[in-house]
């Protein structure tokens, strides 16, 4: 039941979400690549949607995240209930962010799919092998962002959490930027030069690295939710 | 038999509920016999609390004025000999009282507290020879 | 089983420098109904939240039924056994009456069926009619539903009849009532309104700024409890010192009026042995008792 109450209460966020990622996607496509040209365009026309899509998820919408596990009470007084289900708290937290991610995960298969049927050029430039492990390394960085965006809203109101998250995520992008780091360890690279689209391997390094801090936001999260008092 | 309290007099409602059974068997309202308001449909009824009713019917039962069957309620005793004859006769002694009092010019609050005052003096009196 | 429903001791706690809680006592016996009283602020939404595990006591323990409210599996199996209606009370705003009974329902394996329909039928609630749209004193009644019908074997109501027009407020007290008398279900709540608390109480805890000041049997404390006043008809002597248990002592014109927690007797043997007395007694409300013992120390 707790499934189908998170479902209920974070579908319509996740079809506007969708709707604008797909929306996005669509339009900034461009012109199908040249025969040759290499993936660039493909990784790129991949990964900003799937980005678009972690930030807008983890950025909107505080109580939706939590499922009433948040900090201010303003915002519902229904959490009184959901906290005297005979549920413990890590199961609400643990509900709510595989919903999260699956979302996540769902609006990702989609966008694809929608690239995929508008752009017949895609079909032709990579191997369905790689665009799957293309498809899993999008969704480690992406799944970062959500564990950003759960960490930040464990203990921030709903805009501040929201643009923590943001803030927090393109602050990382310029640091990583300038700062030399071993191409294995960057992770991020592997949405773009590092991409399995070009390397048609998988960055095992760095998806540890990304599994890490995901699991790492997450637990502090959980930790700050089961101290929260109301 | 239809019995009322006021939770919010002061007076603990267990003593409430005794004092309107034992004047309901004082004016016949309740005959020897006769059970009393079933438990928990008395303390539905007035919205108090059962244990309330419980306390009071088992105060009853001390006193001797009912009988507390298992199972089946509480019952109005059967009367000493005498007893109805006794609580007509005080019922005269006091109307007569009250009538002289009033005539002399006390107003009812007068009465009670002269009433109130005996009693007491009467209660100390009984600690005074038993200690 | 011997164990109380409630048990805290010495609960301290905190927050935003205030202190709310300071070592405070409480004992809720099972099948008890037990009235919690108190003004704003004088720490009862606290307790209650330390109760349901919303909180944290900063020193002290509390039990419920011997164990622990927390959040670990102990805390939350414990919450089978408890309803709880808090202050606030709301539910999801986007489900209705029969969807909030059948979201519930799965989490209670004793949920009880009889009692469910039983209360759809008294408090006439309409199953799909959407929650924001109900009024206040469905939506209390609502809660009273999930908070009984999950079978629990305490009740933990947060100001149960706040805002309710005196008609729902006598259906909530009289089920209450007919709870108590079947199932022997304790029923711990907190209420202003005092007149409430005499007719189904029949213990009671008043507390102010964070500690319990007066907690036993509420019939004992009324008779318990005696206004003696003294009329002297030559003015009131200056040096007069009244014996032990007369508590609160106020003096105007002729008149002295004492509030007695004990030995009233003694006390009223004494006003009358003093010349040109009258003595007069007066049993005391909860309202009134109430509001002497708030009365600044």
């Amino acid at each position: 039941m707790l499934w189908k109450k998170g479902w209920y209460e974070t579908r319509t966020r996740l079809l506007i979400v969708l709707a604008v990622v797909v929306v996005i996607t669509v339009l900034t496509m461009g012109p199908p690549p040249p025969a040759g040209a290499g993936s660039g365009p493909l990784v790129g026309a991949t990964t900003i949607p799937a980005m678009l899509a972690a930030l807008l998820l983890a950025g909107a919408g505080v109580k939706t995240q939590l499922g009433g596990l948040q900090r201010s009470k303003g915002l519902h007084g229904s959490m009184y209930y959901t906290l005297s289900l005979p549920v413990k708290r890590t199961r609400l937290f643990n509900v709510r962010v595989s919903l999260g991610l699956a979302e996540t995960a769902g609006i990702l298969v989609l966008t694809w799919s929608a690239l995929w049927l508008v752009n017949p050029a895609i079909r032709l430039s990579a191997t369905p092998f790689d665009m799957f492990k293309q498809g899993v390394v999008t969704f480690f960085c992406v799944t970062v962002v959500y564990s950003l965006g759960v960490f930040f809203a464990a203990f921030l109101d709903d805009v501040y959490q929201h643009w923590a998250t943001i803030f927090t995520v393109v602050g990382t992008f310029v640091i990583l930027n300038r700062v030399p780091l071993p191409a294995s360890m960057h992770a991020f690279l592997v949405l773009s030069l590092a991409s399995p689209l070009n390397t048609h391997t998988m960055p095992w390094i760095a998806m540890a690295v990304l599994l890490g801090l995901s699991g790492m936001l997450l637990l502090i999260a959980l930790k700050i939710v089961r101290s929260l008092e109301y | 038999m239809i019995i009322h309290v006021n939770p919010a007099s002061g007076i603990p409602i267990y003593i409430q509920l005794m004092e309107q059974v034992k004047h309901g068997i004082e004016t016949g309202a309740l005959r020897a016999g006769e059970q009393l308001p079933p438990l928990r449909r008395l303390a539905e009824e007035l919205v108090i609390n059962p244990n309330t009713v419980v306390r009071a019917y088992r105060e009853l039962e001390y006193e001797g004025v009912v009988e507390v069957r298992h199972g089946a309620g509480a019952f109005v005793r059967q009367p000493a000999a005498g007893h109805t004859l006794v609580s007509r006769k005080a019922q005269s002694i006091m109307q007569s009282a009250v009538e002289r009092l009033a005539a002399a010019g006390l107003t009812e609050d007068a009465i009670r507290r002269l009433l109130e005052n005996e009693l007491a003096q009467l209660k100390e009196g009984v600690i005074r020879r038993r200690t | 089983m011997t164990e109380c429903a409630i048990e805290a001791v010495a609960l301290r706690k905190s927050f935003k420098g205030h202190e709310a809680l300071c070592g405070l006592n409480l004992t809720v016996p099972r099948g008890s109904v037990f009235g919690f009283l108190g003004r704003n602020g004088a720490g009862k939404t606290t307790t209650i939240k330390i109760l349901m595990g919303l909180a944290k006591a900063d020193h002290g323990a509390t039990r419920i039924f011997g164990i622990s409210p927390g959040d670990d599996n102990s805390g939350a199996l414990l919450r089978r056994r408890i309803g709880f209606v808090p202050e606030d009370k709301e539910l999801y705003p986007y489900m209705t009456v029969e969807e909030i009974i059948r979201f519930s329902r799965p989490f209670f394996p004793q949920w009880r069926d009889d009692l469910e329909r039983r209360y759809i039928k008294t408090f006439d609630l309409p199953p799909k009619k959407k929650i924001p749209d109900l009024s206040k004193g469905m939506r209390s009644k609502l809660m009273l539903l999930l908070a009984i019908a999950r079978g629990s074997e305490l009740l933990i109501l947060d100001e149960p009849t706040d805002g309710l027009d005196p008609v729902v407020a006598e259906e909530v007290l009289r089920e209450l009532i007919v709870l108590a008398a079947s199932d022997g279900t304790t029923i711990f709540f907190s209420s202003h309104q005092l007149a409430e608390v005499e007719q189904i109480a029949d213990r009671i805890t008043i507390i102010d700024q964070g500690r319990s000041i007066i907690s036993g049997e509420l019939e004992d404390l009324k008779q318990q409890y005696q206004r003696i006043k003294v009329v002297f008809a030559d003015g009131i002597p200056a040096d007069i010192r009244w014996a032990q248990g007369a508590d609160r002592i106020r003096n105007e014109g002729r008149m002295v009026s004492i509030l007695s927690g004990r030995n009233s007797e003694e006390i009223m043997a004494q006003a009358r042995a003093l010349p040109g007395t009258s003595v007069d007694t007066h049993p005391v409300t909860l309202r009134e008792l109430f509001l002497e013992l708030m009365r600044a120390d």
